[in-house]
């Protein structure tokens, strides 16, 4: 065994040579931790940093993590933190998303073990986004942004690790998805014309994170319309894809997360979010006999009401939106961002 | 030499652990608890009848959870306390 295990005050160990590539990546493959990727050292001078920059208990709960049942513990959060390369200051963010995945409503027990392959998304809203420099513009879902990048892989890293969801042992997804890897976004904020997506869910706070439990995005492009209906038909039309869980479980949420310039044209007229949420759930139906094999063809909605339909405003210029439909057995969580320091 | 924390933090209480095998099945009471799979039901039914053929053990309740995404709900779980044995657990 490369890492010699010690246990101090509960708390588990690894004496390493040294923080090499090389010594890393054998601790990592004879420990089954990580992604595939390379990590940073979970050193205690690292890991205790991080905690002592919020001046943070790191004997915190602040969830258990199936299927492992694993103690998400503030040190244990930041270990992965640490490892996913998350800066000091993003800590905080980590552990909302840790609670928020925690809360019963999430089924994460399901979520970590189901054959699909549900990746967790987290958006970040309000102050925190701004000043901690996650990216809610161009590339909002893509690479290049070290808060987007490590926050989603920190949070994945505790599914993994805290949770026991490795591939083939915990997590059964049959085919994965690029998401597992890393999943975060900012709801963008500048030049918006409704309400922030956290408001519209009654949370108050000056910054809070909304995660949810779906497929990847599924684009859809739209470059001429000028008024909202054939928009979001558009938006519609990606809704109703047979395959996805939307099609045979009736509470799976959709998120549709729109750019700001189709946000604009649909609220140049006059559309608020709950209007697109309206004619979203009235356009995005499917015939019961293609959804359910049934002899009639009357239309079915592809969720069993509008508020299932979640409507956030991320991306930069241009004329892309995208859907993200859901697992199915899970419900999105907002939750304020609190401090973590005791 | 470096120091590196787990990742993986510590485990709660384990869970309730399985229940020791019963030797002779001869005047139990199985259990079909359905896990809401594809056919999951036809295929462990056919499973605790051909048990309870084969040792003189009696099928006593067939059951179902709501989805198999979910745990079995409390009702469900009192369902198979009339049981000595469940059959349950059928994948994709």
């Amino acid at each position: 065994m490369l890492g010699t295990p010690a246990h101090e005050d509960g708390v588990e160990s690894f004496e390493i040579a040294d923080e090499s590539p090389e010594t890393l990546r054998a601790l990592l493959e004879e420990r089954r931790w990580a992604d595939g990727l390379p990590v940073v050292a979970p050193t205690e001078e690292r890991v205790g940093a991080m905690l002592a920059a919020h001046d943070a208990d790191a004997d915190t709960v602040l969830g258990v993590v199936p299927p492992r049942d694993g103690v998400a513990t503030l040190r244990a959060v930041a270990a992965n933190a640490v490892m996913a390369g998350c800066p000091d200051d993003v800590l905080p963010v980590v552990a909302a998303a840790v609670r928020a995945l925690t809360q019963p409503e999430v089924n994460l027990r399901g979520v970590q073990a189901t054959t699909h392959p549900v990746a967790a998304l987290v958006i970040v809203h309000g102050e925190a986004a701004r000043t901690l420099g996650f990216n809610a513009g161009t590339g909002c879902f893509g690479p290049g942004t070290w808060a987007n990048a490590t926050v989603g892989r920190a949070v994945r890293f505790v599914l993994m690790h805290i949770g026991g969801a490795r591939p083939g042992d915990g997590d059964a997804s049959t085919q994965g998805q690029p998401a597992k890897y890393t999943y975060c976004i900012a709801e963008q904020q500048d030049d918006v014309p409704w309400p922030a997506f956290d408001r519209s869910r009654g949370v108050e706070a000056p910054s809070a994170v909304t995660i949810f439990c779906g497929e990847g995005p599924h684009n859809f492009h739209d470059m001429e319309s000028e008024e909202p209906v054939r928009l979001l038909t558009k938006a519609a039309s990606v809704m109703t894809t047979l395959g996805s869980n939307n099609a045979c479980i009736s509470q799976g949420e959709f998120f549709v997360v729109l750019c700001p310039e189709h946000a604009a044209t649909i609220a140049s007229h006059g559309w608020s979010r709950e209007d697109v949420q309206t004619f979203l759930f009235e356009q995005a139906r499917l015939p019961r006999g293609t959804l359910r094999g049934a002899f009639d063809n009357a239309l079915l909605p592809m969720t069993e009401e509008a508020a299932n339909i979640r409507v956030v405003i991320a991306g930069g210029a241009g004329k892309h939106s995208c859907v993200i439909p859901s697992w199915g057995m899970t419900r999105s969580v907002t939750m304020p961002l609190a401090e973590v320091g005791a | 030499m470096i120091r590196i924390v787990s990742p993986e933090g510590s485990t709660g209480p384990p869970p309730v652990g399985l229940a020791p095998a019963l030797g002779d099945l001869a005047g139990r009471r199985i259990a079909v608890l359905d896990n809401g799979k594809p056919n999951a039901r036809l295929l462990m039914t056919a499973i605790a009848e051909r048990i309870a053929t084969d040792t003189g053990a009696e099928v006593a309740v067939v059951t179902a959870k709501a989805t198999a995404a979910t745990p079995a709900e409390p009702e469900i779980l009192q369902q198979l306390l009339a049981a000595d044995v469940v059959v349950t657990g059928s994948a994709d």
